[in-house]
């Protein structure tokens, strides 16, 4: 779990980190590697969570004499994650991801029963997985902030620096966008083509 | 495909686990990494700053919810400036915006920028009877907090700009909202300013902000070669400065505010992020003002149709 660095053995590895302790950052790096890929992961996919945790990671020591309250480091984090997959999506040519893999634990919840319903979870992942991808980035990461990464709205909001209620019609409105995808695939050739060689 | 099945897919993705070596790729890739760019090593003139919390919280977010500006603070001629109180500061100025407020009609328009990028501009119209036009035009992903992360950059530049429009006139509000007038009692209208300007004539806001309790101001003034004066404010909080310049026509009235922010906290709730802020204000009296013109609200809303200037810095969509 990403914790907020409150206690004092946090602050102390956050603020060996602003005086250029390699040792120290390879710490904070150890203790929230998996949730900033994770909240990469959600945004932009698997294909490129690793390359965008790691531009995270590096802007997070370039920047982190910057940070004035190390008690805020978890949310400065987030939020470089969250830009730097926003920034990513934007610029960047996607790699493709598998549609589905079944050792994969996040392809797990599509399975109804267990393992049981396979041929339901593929189709499911066929038809969302697009429409994923058809969603802005600002409707990405809010979704991924909130219903992927489980923060509240208020952690969702400050990741984006934005007001609680700003983040709940965006939230909302993300929602919507999704279900519009869903009902109204437009098709994308390259994702399909993407699709087929990572399943192929 | 149901609501359970959607956001269970959500869930799914933020599931993923992350390679066994991405802790050692990273602290490779920091080793190679080269230092990081100063935010401000291309633009930043020794000058001014923007950093005093109180003074630019109470003018960010009157003048578009965020950091505001435009040209910055002019180069100040340090042999000509003489060293004055905060007191004389803000009798100077109080009497100027006063003298300003005492015309016919006063126009003006105010712009905001954060770092190198214009964030909102705004233009408004105001007459001594309270009647006024507000025009503000925002660009959504300039405003956006982008600056958080140390490298970031607006998603898009000039092309999510809103535009809102908030007026007096008569005994009626009116205001835009998705394209259309909304109307109410002028007594039903929203409490305080409809901009950081109009309240400054209209006595609503204080002509000088307060500098923070912490912050040790320094105050000097000059003349300016127009035969006006220019009076400034510094302040320093923290590592950032701000500075705010009034400069005073020869007439005695107010004729623009000014500020420049250097390495101030750009979201002071949060503490988190440093950036640089300018924002300016540009007074115009008028003698013979024409009333402002009530909206037609059969009619989408139209800034142009109050007097919007075809030169206003931020174009619409």
């Amino acid at each position: 779990m990403w914790v907020r660095s409150k206690e004092g053995e946090a602050l102390d590895i956050v603020d060996r980190a602003k005086a250029r302790d390699r040792e120290a950052f390879e710490m904070l790096v150890e203790r929230h590697a998996t949730e900033t890929y994770r909240l990469a992961a959600a945004i932009v996919g698997t294909g490129d969570a690793a390359d965008v945790a790691q531009e995270t990671f590096v802007a997070a020591w370039q920047q982190l004499p910057k940070l004035r309250d190390g008690g805020a480091f978890v949310p400065w984090l987030r939020r470089i994650c969250v830009n730097r997959s926003r920034n990513w999506l934007r610029t960047r040519k996607r790699r493709p991801q598998a549609m589905f893999d079944v050792h994969d634990d996040a392809t797990a919840p599509l399975l109804p029963d267990g393992r049981g319903d396979f041929r339901a979870a593929v189709e499911a992942r066929a038809v969302l997985e697009p429409a994923f991808d058809s969603l802005t980035p600002h409707q990405r990461a809010v979704l991924a902030l909130h219903y992927s990464m489980g923060y509240s709205i208020a952690d969702a909001a400050d990741a984006l620096g934005v007001r609680v209620g700003t983040a709940k019609s965006r939230l909302s409105a993300g929602l919507a966008a999704l279900r519009r995808a869903i009902e109204n695939p437009v098709r994308d050739v390259e994702a399909d083509d993407a699709g087929t060689e990572a399943t192929s | 495909m149901n609501d359970q099945q959607i956001i269970e897919y959500l869930r799914s993705r933020g599931r993923a686990e992350p390679p066994l070596e991405l802790t050692r790729s990273v602290m490779a890739a920091i080793d190679e990494a080269p230092p990081a760019r100063s935010w401000f090593s291309a633009q930043l003139p020794a000058l001014a700053a923007a950093g005093a919390v109180a003074v630019l919280a109470a003018v960010v977010i009157l003048l578009g919810q965020n950091p505001n500006v435009g040209p910055g603070p002019s180069p100040s001629a340090e042999a000509s400036a003489t060293a004055a109180s905060v007191e004389e500061l803000e009798a100077a100025v109080s009497a100027a915006t006063e003298r300003l407020a005492e015309a016919p009609g006063v126009e003006g328009v105010h712009t905001s920028m954060i770092e190198e990028y214009l964030g909102s501009a705004g233009w408004f119209d105001w007459r001594p009877n309270g009647d006024q036009v507000v025009v503000l035009r925002r660009d959504v992903d300039v405003m956006t907090p982008w600056w958080m992360d140390p490298d970031g950059e607006p998603l898009t530049v000039g092309e999510r700009v809103e535009t809102n429009i908030t007026a007096l006139v008569g005994d009626r509000f009116y205001r835009t909202e998705d394209g259309a007038w909304v109307v109410s009692d002028r007594a039903d209208a929203p409490r305080g300013p409809l901009s950081y300007a109009t309240g400054l004539l209209s006595g609503e806001m204080p002509a000088v902000p307060p500098p923070t309790l912490d912050a040790e101001p320094i105050v000097t003034r000059r003349d300016d070669a127009g035969g006006g004066e220019i009076w400034t404010l510094e302040i320093s909080q923290d590592e950032g400065t701000t500075t705010l310049e009034w400069l005073i026509g020869p007439d005695g009235t107010l004729a623009s505010i000014a500020s420049e922010g250097v390495d101030v906290t750009l979201a002071p709730t949060e503490n988190l992020g440093t950036g640089s802020t300018r924002f300016t204000i540009e007074f115009t009296a008028h003698d013979d003002p024409e009333p402002i013109p009530t909206p037609d609200v059969d009619a989408p809303p139209d800034p142009a149709a109050f007097g919007l200037p075809p030169d206003f810095p931020l174009p619409g969509p």
